[in-house]
């Protein structure tokens, strides 16, 4: 009896084996056939990117500062000083504090919107399934369209500035949190909606108490992760006329004003690292202590 | 005399039969154990009894009043009047234990101030004694997430208290517990249903 049992058992053991390690045979060659095709169809070939290689190489060695260490430390009419190279600073540095600004009111706008829709778009705590659907689809079209084609549209119609890029990156944001958050509230433990409804709780009742303290330290992690890519995104934004630090770039790029290019990219890599610590900080903080 | 009927009630999940034409009555001030091996449907009856879930057939009444057909406010206000009790507990672990009591009050007082945490100084108060009853009056602002299993079951139980509920269903109550805090759970349960002005008690239990 036990000696049937265990030899049915090995053999259906070796059966699901053999067929998982097919799909796993399967997949991999699923993935190299496309990896081929895409990559014939954009004409990616090795010899192109090694010829290519030594041109960046001359690129960067001209946006390099001509500092010189003896003088390093001399004002800023001295050539081979750093504030000779940074002469330009403090117009960059209210630049860089615009562009900051952008990327911090459109977090903080598409933050609340997509906290907003994220909930009627979650499949288990939607009110309803048409509202499901429609707000689905509605954010996946303000993520779908690329944040600069909104940025040229807002230039154009609200003129160069600062707003036209903070309305651009407010609607890429709150279509990509929205995604973003409502699969976060698909993955809660509903148990304690499950708790509220038996009290007799209503819908938002079951939100706030069932699913918002369970999804708080998620959404800020993705909210922080969010702005870390809106300051790059403003950033961006700015050479098509969105304000910022961005247009001064694009300016100083077609100028080819070889030393302002290096200065404000660093600035802005500095930016981004310092960003970037202390969002890590505030989101161990946060999920550690926080009272929601 | 109040009564809770259940009349030839059925509950299938797809091909499976959870609930198999149950019939029976709970009067007024009944305490009712139901008991049955893991599987059995235990759990499946006390979420129908507070509409978590539909019925497939059958009916539930109570005081003549067919439960299965209530709709929105009308549902809303026969949850509040019948409290559960979970195996886990189901708190909101990251709020401290004074909001999770309050949280009770949702379904029969509900307010858009509750939402930002805001109760009225009656229900604290109210709130406050049960804690007190239940020996959880120190721990009132900690976060219920750091409590022990025992007492955490007991936040639960004043929470229910907080629905000055007619009817107390208690899904497992004491089966993740370890037997010191289960006897002192299950003598709070009792001390408190005696200060129910009306009420029922379902209580389901393994069978071990």
């Amino acid at each position: 009896m036990n000696d049937s049992l265990l030899k049915r058992h090995t053999n259906i053991y070796s059966e699901q084996l053999r067929s998982r390690r097919l799909w796993n045979v399967f997949i991999i060659l699923i993935f190299a056939v496309s990896f081929f095709i895409s990559s014939s169809i954009i004409d990616f070939n090795l010899s192109k990117i090694i010829d290519g290689f030594p041109r960046l190489g001359d690129y960067i060695i001209k946006i390099l500062p001509n500092l010189d260490a003896s003088l390093i430390f001399e004002n800023s009419k001295t050539e081979g000083s750093i504030q000779y190279w940074y002469f330009n600073f403090k117009k960059y540095a209210a630049l860089l504090y615009e562009t900051i600004n952008m990327a911090v009111l459109s977090t903080l706008m598409g933050f609340v919107f997509a906290l907003l829709f994220s909930f009627l778009s979650a499949k288990n705590i939607t009110p309803n399934i048409y509202s499901y659907y429609l707000v689905k689809r509605f954010l996946e079209f303000l993520r779908g369209v690329p944040e600069i084609i909104f940025a040229i549209l807002f230039v154009w119609a609200l003129g160069v500035g600062p707003l036209a890029g903070i309305i651009a990156i407010t609607i890429h944001t709150t279509g990509a949190l929205g995604k973003l958050f409502s699969e976060v509230h698909e993955n809660a433990d509903l148990k304690t909606c499950e708790a509220i409804r038996s009290h007799g709780g209503n819908w938002a009742s079951e939100i706030r108490y069932g699913i918002i303290p369970k999804v708080l330290p998620n959404i800020i992690s993705y909210t922080l992760l969010r702005f870390e890519i809106n300051i790059r995104a403003s950033t961006v934004i700015g050479f098509v006329g969105a304000g910022g630090i961005g247009q001064e770039l694009y300016l100083v790029i077609n100028f080819n004003y070889y030393e302002e290019v290096s200065a404000i990219i660093l600035l802005i890599i500095l930016t981004v690292i310092t960003i970037d610590i202390s969002s890590g900080r505030i989101r161990q903080k946060v999920i550690g202590e926080m009272d929601v | 005399m109040a009564s809770l009927e259940i009349n030839t009630l059925v509950k299938k999940f797809s091909e499976t039969t959870a609930i198999d034409d149950i019939s029976v009555r709970i009067l007024d001030g009944e305490m009712v154990g139901i008991i049955g091996k893991s599987g059995a449907g235990k759990s499946t009856l006390m979420r129908l009894i507070n509409r978590l879930i539909e019925p497939t057939s059958g009916s539930i009444t109570y005081n003549g009043i067919e439960i299965t057909s209530l709709k929105r406010k009308n549902l809303r206000k026969w949850r509040s009047k019948c409290a559960m009790i979970f195996q886990q507990f189901n708190l909101i672990d990251r709020l401290d234990v004074l909001t999770n009591v309050l949280s009770g009050t949702l379904g029969i007082n509900f307010k858009l101030l509750k939402l930002l945490k805001i109760y009225s100084k009656k229900e604290k108060i109210e709130a406050l004694t049960y804690l007190n009853n239940l020996d959880l009056s120190d721990k009132a602002l900690q976060r219920v997430g750091t409590l022990s299993g025992g007492q955490q079951q007991r936040v639960a139980i004043a929470r229910a208290m907080m629905q000055n509920p007619s009817i107390l269903l208690a899904d497992e109550p004491i089966s993740s517990l370890d037997p010191k805090n289960s006897k002192a759970v299950m003598d709070d349960i009792k001390r408190l249903i005696n200060k129910m002005a009306s009420w029922s008690y379902v209580t389901c239990t393994p069978l071990k």
